[in-house]
């Protein structure tokens, strides 16, 4: 189940009424939005769009029938059980990360960033820059693990001819297991403009 | 090694402590009369003695106890209460001009010198790009051969001859070359993290940090990976002349600048 999914499905669950609307689900063998909106004390919107959407996830089927020739949907129950299963690894790109490591990057000039070193160590802390301008202007403060402050350790000086990340990663002696964690702190370094790519 | 000098000339600091000497003796002596002038002319060599001493217990540098001993002299001399005869006025003047001519040979030998602007000028001897490109982080200058009791001595030679101010942490030494050396000798400075300074930690690897304020004491904005290297490629090379023992030659080297 993909993580977009596994969310939409958690929203819906999670409302209040849900609950005492699939214990109506079972007990009924079909339900229109009106009939489950005036049992619950909803309003019939609210009952329609939750039908709706568990309809969007297939746990219900909908049928249109006709009443004094006026249609509506009714509903009934097609799962009995729901499992919401998200594959956490399967989040990370791996093949988006063998393609990071051959960027190669350095510290951008005058990117206005100040590295605070982590006390008696050169290993890098937290990196503080400035965003918007003016008025506007606000300081944010990325805090770091100790792999990716060794790695900005090694990171090349502006004035540096560029190297690749993967390059950085074995002067830093990272492990391979930390390389995603590194991997993410270039990102949020790319987006701030505090490192550049060529 | 006559080459032109890399640093900016402008030594502004002393200029004004001189003049701010001048100003308050001159303000002693009209507003106050004699006794209070050379209460004030006194209090002065007796602060640079306190100095001196103390600075003669951290470095254990006997150069700075003849510049102790000549202000305590000048102190005795002039002091206003002390109302010595004159006999012994004499012997206090005689001793304090031998202590004057050992003050100017210690002084001309560069004994108890700071070494902070040869250091800069050394490292930015190679350095022939300008192109800026500062930043705070810390410079990793490659590894070299130490044992960890190799370089606590040497540690112990750079403060003893005023070239580096050492910290000796956990894992590693700071070896800080600060524009003044007194803050860190009289305790004034604990935090060397806003000076330009050389790590060996105690596997080997030495990293640079050069302080901004440092950079821009340079005429031009040498590119400052460029820098940092040779920096530490410098006090790589001290390293290795100490465990020569050619430690003559590190001060040599200084001395040529």
């Amino acid at each position: 189940m993909d993580f977009k999914t596994a969310s939409q499905l958690g929203s819906i669950i999670s409302k209040d009424y849900a609950e005492d609307f699939f214990k109506l689900l079972v007990i009924y063998q079909d339900i229109s939005a009106s009939e489950a909106a005036s049992r619950l004390n909803l309003h019939i919107s609210t009952a329609q769009d939750f039908l709706e959407g568990l309809n969007s996830q297939d746990i219900v089927s909908k049928k249109e029938v006709l009443e004094k020739k006026r249609p509506y949907f009714r509903y009934s129950l097609k799962k009995k059980t729901l499992t919401i299963t998200i594959d956490f690894v399967a989040l990370y790109n791996k093949q988006d990360h063998q393609d990071r490591l051959k960027w190669k990057i350095r510290e951008k000039k005058n990117s206005g960033a100040i590295f605070k070193k982590f006390r008696k160590s050169d290993y890098i802390s937290a990196v503080h820059f400035f965003t918007g301008k003016g008025r506007t202007r606000i300081e944010k403060k990325i805090n770091l693990t100790r792999n990716q402050g060794n790695f900005l350790l090694y990171l090349p000086f502006p004035t540096e001819p560029f190297l690749s990340v993967a390059e950085i990663i074995k002067k830093a002696k990272i492990e391979d297991s930390n390389i995603p964690e590194v991997l993410d702190i270039i990102d949020a370094l790319l987006n701030h403009k505090i490192i550049e790519k060529r | 090694m006559e080459k032109p000098g890399k640093l900016k000339t402008s030594n502004w600091g002393i200029v004004f402590f001189t003049l701010l000497i001048v100003v308050i003796l001159t303000c002693s002596a009209i507003f106050f009369g004699k006794t209070v002038f050379y209460t004030v002319l006194c209090f002065m060599p007796l602060l640079a003695a306190i100095t001196h001493f103390i600075s003669f217990l951290r470095t254990k540098n006997w150069g700075h106890l003849i510049l102790m001993l000549f202000y305590v002299f000048i102190v005795l001399l002039f002091f206003p209460t002390l109302a010595f005869n004159q006999q012994t006025r004499i012997i206090l003047a005689a001793c304090a001009l031998i202590l004057f001519i050992g003050e100017i040979i210690v002084l001309s030998s560069k004994r108890i010198n700071w070494r902070y602007r040869e250091i800069l000028e050394l490292a930015a001897y190679p350095v022939e790009e300008s192109t800026d490109g500062f930043t705070p982080r810390a410079f990793p200058a490659g590894e070299a051969q130490y044992t960890k009791e190799e370089i606590i001595g040497f540690t112990k030679f750079m403060i003893k001859h005023v070239i580096a101010y050492p910290f000796v942490e956990e894992n590693r030494v700071v070896l800080v070359v600060p524009e003044n050396m007194f803050v860190y000798m009289l305790f004034l400075k604990h935090s060397y993290k806003k000076d330009t300074y050389i790590t060996f930690d105690f596997k080997g690897n030495v990293s640079v940090t050069i302080a901004k304020k440092d950079y821009q004491k340079y005429k031009e904005e040498f590119t400052f990976d460029q820098l940092c290297a040779s920096l530490g490629n410098l006090f790589i090379e001290f390293l290795e002349l100490y465990q020569k023992d050619k430690s003559r030659e590190i001060i040599d080297k200084l001395n040529a600048i």
